[in-house]
């Protein structure tokens, strides 16, 4: 016998050759799972945990001072709590830092020797 | 176009053998075939990459349960065949496949241990068929089975799945080589030499009567 091509016992398979949207409606989600898990069958992945709207950054938390320096060193000074008062008095009473005022009254001083040298 | 899902809770029962045996004789027949790789082993990937898979064959992995409806979905559009090979556990991704499934194959070795997970994947499909409001036909497929011999503990499973009236597959996919081959040289069994693996004939007979039979099912539930 020469090589003869045998049938395919498959036959004709073009009846199945048409791809298609499937259409079959999907079951509810959450009643699959109801029955899953009545029968043993359990998510071994976590749930999806929905993503934080803006997520919380230290750049978030805090935010970034409207006013930046230049002062970064330290003056310590001991004074009498009516200097301290007083101190403090004007800085209210003129809305400013405890760092301004303190340049505020050197200027105040130096414009007040320019004016009495001359 | 069909969705066919191979599943069963049990490990190493022979789904991926089945699904792979199933894709690539469709897929040699000019049909356009996705397999869905929904097992974190990756095996039916892992045998795409080697040398010999049919063209019109493609292969889907990473999916989760919450992609695999949208996977099946997104296959199912343009391709005549998805198939669907699940990881042998009881995880919840399998209800998710088979609310959606045409025909699911529960492939089974001829022991008590298989046996009982197949009948807890059973149950599953029957109890998903009350949420689904449809049947969700399924066959058990015997795999690793004896060529030449019935065990007696095979025949008593045979029995059993009888009484409770179970669809069994007629064919049986017999313990050969050439299935093993396969997946160690890559490609079709077709595509294997008699050099690579002893039996390949009969293993081919073997596969297209399998396959022949999923067919034949699928013609009569299109039918029915």
């Amino acid at each position: 016998m020469a090589d003869k091509e045998r049938a395919d016992p498959l036959g004709d398979l073009s009846d199945f050759a048409t791809p298609r949207p499937l259409v079959r409606p999907r079951p509810p989600v959450e009643q699959v799972r109801k029955v899953a898990e009545a029968n043993g069958f359990l998510a071994r992945t976590p749930p999806a945990r929905a993503e934080p709207a803006s997520p919380v950054t230290r750049s978030t938390r805090f935010k970034p001072m409207r006013q930046r320096t230049k002062r970064n060193i330290q003056l310590n000074l001991k004074v009498e709590p009516d200097t301290l008062a007083r101190f403090t008095a004007l800085a209210d009473r003129e809305g400013w830092m405890l760092a301004e005022t303190l340049v505020q009254l050197l200027d105040a001083y130096d414009a007040q020797r320019k004016e009495n040298k001359r | 176009m069909s969705v066919v899902v191979f599943s069963s809770p049990k490990g190493g029962c022979g789904k991926t053998t089945a699904a792979v045996l199933l894709a690539t004789e469709l897929a040699e027949r000019g049909l356009a075939v996705v397999v869905i790789d929904a097992d974190p082993n990756r095996n039916v990937a892992e045998w795409s990459k080697l040398p010999g898979v049919p063209a019109g064959l493609t292969v889907v992995s990473k999916v989760d349960k919450h992609t695999i409806l949208d996977d099946i979905d997104a296959a199912a559009a343009k391709a005549s065949f998805v198939i669907v090979d699940m990881e042998g556990t009881a995880d919840l991704m399998v209800a998710h496949a088979i609310s959606v499934a045409d025909f699911v194959v529960i492939p089974v070795q001829g022991s008590q241990l298989d046996a009982k997970q197949a009948w807890r994947q059973v149950k599953l499909i029957k109890d998903q068929e009350r949420v689904a409001r449809r049947r969700i036909p399924y066959a058990m497929l015997f795999t690793r089975t004896s060529p030449a011999i019935q065990p007696r503990t095979l025949g008593h499973i045979k029995f059993r799945f009888a009484e409770g009236e179970i669809p069994v597959f007629a064919t049986q996919l017999t313990d050969r080589e050439a299935y093993r081959a396969m997946f160690s040289f890559g490609g079709t069994l077709t595509g294997l030499d008699s050099k690579q693996a002893s039996g390949l004939d009969q293993a081919i007979a073997n596969a297209r009567a399998y396959v022949g039979e999923v067919i034949e099912t699928l013609r009569q539930l299109t039918v029915a």
